[in-house]
């Protein structure tokens, strides 16, 4: 069966299964380091970045780590989507062959399982990796004063690592997300011995990313209230509001596909509209991570301006900040690659009418046009609501506000949804070469 | 057969390879204004390859294709793009509409990327639903249609443009007796009022026969033209 599984990985394209095991790498690696970073006692014997080093924030350091997580897991599930039509059509031949749906759905999980379990175990030479280039330094080696010297970001433990338990269940965990990817992309999907058919969800997406999002509203005033929740609190309170917003976002692109479909002047904008209105949830997900990477450049932001309006550009704060506004250029980078691998999969899957477009006389640029126009509007609106929501969030609690400050959030109101336009239009841009196969003339001769 | 001089589309020498498959070796082939000509040959004999070669969908590796005296070869694939969608039409056997957009906005689609104003293009899609009888599904989407109303729905977006050319594959193809029969003569009777020229390709004679005239592809060659000729 294991075997049998391989073969029909490796029919699904050598790209599917190195993207697959690429995200479950990062997610690994990632997850090594926040292990590490538990493991810590609280006063470590080397030298860290306070970020580390001071035992008050370091739990907000793990959790900022885990939430990394995040973009590249959404990478993952587009990942997992890769290919779905070729691959829905093997799993028919198989029923066709003489498997049961037991067998089937075992082939679909080994399919997705084999290259996470492979990323999983490659995800110890990215937190390898990350020792090297973060790592702390001992207190009583040689490089100690080299430390003080030629300071480097130490974020990355090194005198604790790991136990051997420890990495197989990060490894465990991480195939079994890559497993839960692939059942989640198959859900709803029948295969018979005569075909693949898929219950259709007709329903809209409904706004419910909204009820997470009002918890958190709801409990940050008892979390600033008592001293003692703050840490864990706030943690909760960015995690469900990241959760509501990344859940807002098929929501957010049915709503604006809707109003824009009605008005649409241009092909361009009809095709982009129509495709939000049919298709809003593989859409919605691809830039999920948009929404909530501004929600957390919205509160960054804020505290930024807190900064400039304290006159407190200490560098433990200038650096901790950069460092965040680092990590969600990265998640920003990783949005990119899911929505290109987003587009290639909506590509691969209506090559035909793609085709018979251009023969009709739609030209490269109008369709590569209509592309972008359906990942921006999905992402902007989404990307301009996250950020107004976490400036708003923690800019209401900000004692006082300067104009320095105050211009810090605005410039930040326009530079991260111009950011996501750039990052869609990085995007379609990488996809060129299939949307160029897609309109082939090969992609009409009859089947 | 016609002068070259009154010739719409005139194809001289047209080779065609897919790999090291020949799909076409050396065709030539004229179609004049407003004449309908079938293409017929058995499957995989180079019939589709010639009709997208003509209407400047696939380039040829050799020979030339003129249209209305212009060498395709010589526009840039922005012009061609232009043609294609202003003097041409096309119709496939099937999954050539826009699976998200309703039949009226895919009629509606060339005249939009031709930059026309949305309310005329959907009023002339609207237009041209109705002539094909097929003004109730406007709204539809075409997984909502079947494989006659789709058919329907390409004819109409072929013909919105008011295309001096019309190139049909196997147009009928996917179709029963009745239906494909409706298509056609609907494709057939709305390009004549147009006074536009056909190009069918078919496998089925009982299509061909509606034809002013036929062609069989052998091997990617074009058989005695003459020979196979309708009588009208």
């Amino acid at each position: 069966m294991t075997r049998l599984a391989w073969t029909l990985a490796r029919a699904g394209g050598w790209a599917r299964m190195l993207l697959v095991a690429a995200c479950t790498a990062v997610v690994s690696g990632l997850l090594l380091v926040a292990v590490a970073l538990l493991l810590l006692p609280e006063n470590p014997h080397e030298a860290f970045f306070n970020l580390v080093a001071d035992p008050g924030v370091r739990g907000g350091t793990t959790f900022g780590t885990v939430l990394v997580t995040v973009p590249a897991l959404l990478l993952l599930h587009q990942a997992v989507r890769l290919g779905t039509a070729a691959r829905e059509r093997r799993l028919a031949a198989l029923r066709l062959a003489g498997a049961t749906p037991g067998q089937v759905r075992l082939l679909g999980a080994l399919e997705v399982g084999i290259p996470s379990f492979a990323g999983g175990v490659l995800g110890l030479v990215v937190y390898a990796l990350l020792r090297v280039a973060f790592g702390g330094t001992a207190y009583g080696t040689a490089e100690r004063d080299v430390y003080v010297s030629t300071p480097r970001l130490r974020l990355v433990p090194t005198t604790v690592t790991p136990a051997w338990w420890q990495v197989a269940l990060v490894v465990l965990a991480v195939t079994l997300l890559g497993v839960a990817a692939g059942a989640l992309a198959s859900r709803g999907l029948v295969v018979t011995p005569l075909g693949v058919t898929r219950r259709q969800r007709t329903a809209p997406p409904r706004p419910w990313g909204f009820l997470p999002m009002l918890f958190a509203a709801a409990l940050a005033p008892v979390v600033v209230a008592h001293q003692s929740l703050s840490t864990a609190g706030a943690m909760v309170c960015v995690a469900l509001a990241v959760l509501g917003m990344a859940s807002l976002a098929p929501w957010v692109a049915y709503r604006v596909g809707r109003r824009l479909r009605a008005r649409a002047r241009s092909a361009t904008m009809l095709l982009a509209a129509s495709r939000m209105v049919t298709q809003p949830r593989p859409l919605g997900r691809a830039a999920a991570a948009v929404g909530a990477i501004a929600l957390v450049s919205g509160g960054s932001a804020a505290l930024t301006a807190d900064l400039f309006s304290t006159n407190n550009l200490e560098s433990f704060y200038v650096v901790s900040m950069v460092l965040v506004f680092g990590a969600l250029l990265v998640a920003l980078v990783v949005v990119a690659w899911t929505l290109a691998v987003h587009t290639v999969e909506s590509l691969l899957d209506r090559k035909r009418s793609t085709a018979a477009l251009v023969a009709g006389g739609a030209s490269l640029r109008e369709l590569e046009r209509a592309q972008r126009t359906e990942c921006g509007l999905a992402a902007v609106p989404l990307a301009l609501l996250g950020v107004v929501l976490g400036t708003v969030a923690l800019g209401l609690v900000l004692p006082v506000l300067t104009p320095a400050g105050l211009a810090v959030m605005l410039a930040n109101l326009v530079v991260t949804p111009a950011l996501a336009w750039v990052a869609v239009a990085v995007a379609v841009r990488a996809v060129r070469p299939w949307t160029v196969r897609a309109c082939a003339a090969t992609n009409l001769r009859t089947e | 057969m016609n002068e070259s001089s009154e010739a719409l589309i005139a194809a001289r020498g047209l080779r065609k390879a897919f790999g090291r498959t020949e799909a076409l070796r050396g065709v030539s082939l004229e179609v004049a204004a407003g004449e309908t000509v079938a293409v017929t040959g058995r499957s995989g004999s180079g019939k589709s390859t010639l009709l997208l070669c003509l209407a400047g969908v696939l380039r040829p590796e050799a020979g030339e294709v003129a249209y209305g005296g212009r060498l395709l070869d010589t526009l840039s694939e922005a012009e061609r793009t232009r043609l294609r969608r202003r003097d041409f039409g096309l119709v496939l056997q099937f999954g050539q509409l826009v699976p998200e957009l309703s039949a009226a906005d895919n009629v509606a689609l060339p005249l939009l990327l031709d930059r026309h104003d949305r309310a005329a293009s959907h009023r002339a899609a609207l237009g041209w639903l109705e002539r094909l009888g097929a003004l109730d599904l406007a709204d539809a989407t075409p997984g909502e249609l079947s494989g006659g109303e789709a058919q329907r729905v390409a004819v109409a977006r072929a013909l919105v443009t008011g295309p001096k050319v019309v190139f049909a594959d196997e147009p009928t193809g996917a179709l029963d007796t009745v239906s494909g029969d409706q298509v056609l003569d609907a494709l057939l009777s709305a390009a004549r009022e147009a006074h536009a020229s056909v190009v069918l390709v078919t496998h089925d004679n009982r299509v061909a026969a509606h034809a002013d005239r036929e062609v069989v592809v052998t091997d990617g060659r074009l058989e005695d033209a003459d020979t196979f000729a309708v009588p009208r």
